[in-house]
């Protein structure tokens, strides 16, 4: 679950909150080192979309579609559990993002998104990178770039977070074993 | 269990599983499944909306055909534009030189058919007990087969009554055609409508086709929002790769065959062979049909071959296009059973004659691709609230 957590984590974000489409884009690592006229093209590409509190973005399940950035408001991202229970993966604010990795491929979501509060979002779509690659490669190859980069640095978070598991569960094993290797009173007889 | 980045578990794993009262503190809601009345009306009303755009549809007939095409259109050269776009020209312009491009490219052929089309359209009917050039070629046809084998091996058929009854069935289907062609030529002019319009959507669809794609989608409800994105984009590269896969192939196989109807000595070889490269683009029937024309014209036609060797011409070039051009250009099939095709090409013909069987398998290739996206999406969305809920 924890590892779960560490691919949707969103990145620390830097900058005054700025409703601007372009502000926000700037701050999203997968659109960064682009310029302007870049961005704009990116801009273009984008869907806006508003979701009321309590909305579904999409639901664990779902074939992934593309990544969603919040211009404004606040998306839980929710996991569900075999016994019916929740948990709360990461909260996700303003110019953060979510659901990157369905912009490589349509795999089923594995956590899902629900807007905390009434929320504006723009949606960076796989159709709309192909689109991007098809009519300005030189773009489309800087976002892929970026994206792979991303990807390699939730790779890294999520190694991480599966080390700390595996010490501490080393570490909880040493624990017991001696007590259980050490011998009882009656085996001393 | 341990708090989470990004905030803490709203129940325990080791918790029991929720009952109705917690069910209203979700995070996720539950999906909600609609009632047996409220699916009957969502059909109703589904089926309502289906019915008046079909109505409409057919009101702005006027309009589909010039739609469909410049469709067709925006897809065969949309990767033209976006190639030119690529190497740094803006998009308005990348369209102008594509359309510019390809107005010199029509304008060529044209002029390379207008030459055989001029002397068929000069073929006068014949009069009154004169023969015309066709009608004699014909004539001497029909007679060498029916003193060749025919004839001798088989002496109880009538063969010389079958022989006359053919050849005035050819003779009258030639009158037809020829005496037809200058009513073809004005029925043309009369839909210049079409022949206009098209080009022009097609124009602002490569220049607007993204905002327009984009403002369409900004309708859809955000429940959908998802669903019809994945939907599009399906149909859009389903069509897309089959297009542009069945127009380079048309082209190369009427190069092809314009070279082998040349080496031959076939009369109007570059008209026959762009027939046939049009007529390909109809599976199944299209070859056929491509292939009749030309074979049918070399029966009345003096200067053309012989029968036989014109039809291992066609049939060496339908070999080749079948086991090497189709499986190198065409890289994805639609996979549409023979029976569809057939079904959907008669319905095309006879709603818009040899357009509507152009235009009738992308479309039911549209409605295929819109049918397994709908049925995916319902059976994931079942699958999961079985195992989710």
């Amino acid at each position: 679950m924890d590892a779960e957590a560490a691919l949707w984590t969103p990145p620390k974000m830097e900058g005054d909150a700025e409703p601007d489409i372009l502000a926000t884009l700037k701050q999203v690592p997968l659109f960064q080192d682009l310029s302007g006229r870049d961005l704009k093209k990116v801009a273009r590409l984008l869907h806006e979309r508003t979701y009321q509190p309590g909305e579904v973005i999409f639901r664990e399940g779902d074939p992934g579609a593309g990544m969603y950035i919040v211009r404004k408001g606040k998306v839980n991202i929710v996991i569900g559990r075999p016994d019916g229970s929740e948990q709360l993966l990461a909260p996700i604010a303003d110019r953060q993002f979510f659901g990157e990795m369905a912009l490589l491929e349509a795999a089923p979501r594995s956590a899902s998104a629900v807007a905390a509060e009434k929320s504006e979002l723009l949606g960076f779509f796989q159709a709309d990178l192909e689109s991007l690659i098809e009519r300005d490669s030189k773009l489309g190859s800087k976002v892929v770039w970026n994206l792979a980069r991303l990807m390699a640095s939730r790779l890294r978070g999520m190694n991480d977070v599966l080390r700390q598991q595996r010490q501490a569960e080393a570490a909880a094993v040493a624990v017991a074993a001696p007590a259980s290797a050490r011998p009882t009173g009656s085996e001393g007889m | 269990m341990r708090p989470l980045k990004g905030g803490p578990a709203l129940r325990p794993a080791d918790a029991p599983a929720p009952r109705l009262a917690e069910a209203a503190v979700r995070l996720v809601p539950l999906e909600e499944m609609p009632s047996l009345g409220e699916r009957v009306v969502r059909a109703v009303v589904v089926t309502l909306v289906l019915a008046g755009a079909g109505v409409v549809a057919w009101k702005l007939s006027f309009l589909t055909m010039p739609l469909a095409l410049a469709i067709l259109g925006f897809y065969v050269l949309s990767p033209l534009v976006n190639l030119i776009e690529n190497r740094g020209a803006s998009r308005g312009l990348a369209v102008l030189i594509v359309f510019g491009g390809g107005l010199l490219v029509l304008i060529g052929i044209g002029f390379a058919l207008w030459p055989s089309l001029e002397s068929w359209l000069q073929q006068k009917p014949s009069q009154a007990g004169e023969k015309s050039a066709f009608e004699i070629q014909l004539g001497r046809r029909l007679e060498t087969w029916e003193r060749a084998a025919l004839g001798t091996k088989y002496r109880q058929i009538d063969w010389h009554y079958l022989f006359n009854q053919a050849r005035e069935l050819l003779e009258k289907q030639r009158k037809g055609l020829t005496e037809t062609l200058p009513q073809v030529a004005m029925g043309m002019l009369s839909s210049a409508g079409t022949l206009v319009l098209a080009p022009i959507m097609t124009l602002f669809l490569l220049i607007d086709g993204s905002a327009m794609h984009k403002a369409i989608v900004a309708q859809v409800p955000n429940r959908h929002f998802e669903t019809v994105l994945t939907l599009l984009h399906r149909v859009d590269r389903q069509i897309a790769a089959y297009l542009r896969g069945a127009a380079s192939e048309s082209a190369i196989v009427a190069a092809l065959l314009a070279v082998v109807l040349w080496a031959l000595g076939m009369p109007s070889a570059l008209l026959f062979a762009c027939i046939y490269g049009v007529a390909n683009v109809i599976p199944l029937l299209g070859p056929v049909m491509g292939a009749g024309a030309g074979l049918l014209y070399a029966l009345m036609d003096p200067g053309a071959p012989s029968l036989g060797v014109l039809a291992v011409g066609y049939l060496g070039v339908y070999v080749l296009d079948a086991m090497l051009i189709n499986p190198m250009v065409v890289g994805k099939n639609l996979n549409l059973h023979p029976l569809t095709i057939i079904v959907g090409i008669s319905i095309g013909g006879s709603l818009a004659g040899i357009l509507g069987m152009l235009v009738s398998i992308p479309f039911i290739a549209i409605g295929k691709a819109i049918a397994y996206t709908i049925w995916d999406a319902v059976r994931r969305q079942q699958a999961h609230r079985r195992g989710y809920v």
